[in-house]
């Protein structure tokens, strides 16, 4: 059977809160309801960054990347954005073939998306 | 190979290659409860074939976008039907067949989606066949006595991949 397992870990940051969603299994049709029903009180809430780590990830199919696309776009109508990090090789070629989307970044380590993140939350905190 | 020692009335040696390398045929019922049990089986068979790296991802993805828009599109009716997988793997290439009995659907049709289109501009269909397209060397399709038959078709990279 093709299995996803989703974990969400929800924390408060100095620019804003994160939320990150980690995950393993296969992505599809019939799991990806599964990660919709765990996102939408994420999403609601607004956090500043929605991070998927990918790294468990090992199939994501045209249904999980709308899913990821429509999640991008939610993201960005409320200032946020959603980050991308540890994609397999395949996944990351899946990604480039459906092109850079607005509200969308793409991480290879978490290390590229920390300092991201910090620059971001400096930037932020100097803005206001 | 060995089994040439086992060489009997019954036995051929082209019978033992043809018999070791026949494709993965499975039938499956368009019902998406039939989806999962197929990959996994899919999986097994590639891996214990020793199919080149990435062959599985691509075989899965094949799979679960092309069955699954079969399911969801093919059929009007409330009947039970038929959908055939057929996995090939030779050494120079995998095959990746799915046949239906729906209403003819030529995947080919569908316009490559322009993403370089904000999102929200975007239709939202045809993005499995894009990337499908993208992944494999080639995508044929015919309409073969009442059935869609899709052939998907990747060559085994020359270089070992990583």
């Amino acid at each position: 059977m093709s299995q996803l397992q989703v974990n969400v870990h929800h924390q408060a940051a100095a620019g804003g809160d994160q939320a990150t969603i980690k995950l393993s299994g296969s992505l599809d049709s019939t799991t990806v309801h599964l990660l919709e029903s765990r996102l939408t009180p994420v999403l609601a809430s607004h956090p500043s960054h929605v991070v998927f780590d990918l790294e468990g990830l090992n199939l994501l199919t045209s249904a999980g990347i709308r899913l990821f696309l429509l999640t991008s776009k939610q993201q960005k109508q409320h200032g946020g954005q959603a980050t991308f990090v540890h994609l397999q090789p395949q996944i990351r070629e899946v990604f480039q073939i459906i092109g850079s989307v607005p509200g969308m970044k793409i991480f290879s380590n978490t290390a590229e998306l920390d300092a991201y993140l910090i620059a971001r939350q400096k930037a932020h905190g100097s803005g206001e | 190979m060995l089994v040439g020692r086992l060489s009997g009335p019954q036995w051929s040696p082209d019978r033992v290659v043809s018999s070791m390398s026949a494709p993965l045929e499975l039938r499956i019922r368009n019902q998406p409860e039939d989806l999962s049990p197929a990959m996994e089986t899919i999986s097994r068979w590639l891996g214990s074939r020793g199919a080149f790296a990435g062959s599985e991802y691509l075989a899965l993805l094949a799979v679960e976008e092309l069955v699954t828009n079969c399911i969801k599109y093919a059929y009007d009716d409330a009947h039970e039907h038929w959908i055939r997988i057929t996995i090939d793997l030779s050494e120079v290439e995998m095959a990746v067949t799915i046949e239906d009995d729906g209403h003819p659907f030529d995947p080919r049709s569908l316009p490559e989606p322009d993403t370089r289109l904000p999102l929200e501009d975007r239709p939202i269909g045809g993005l499995g066949i894009h990337l499908l397209r993208n992944l494999f060397d080639t995508l044929d399709y015919s309409r073969v006595e009442g059935h869609n038959r899709v052939v998907l078709r990747k060559r085994v990279p020359s270089e070992p991949s990583t």
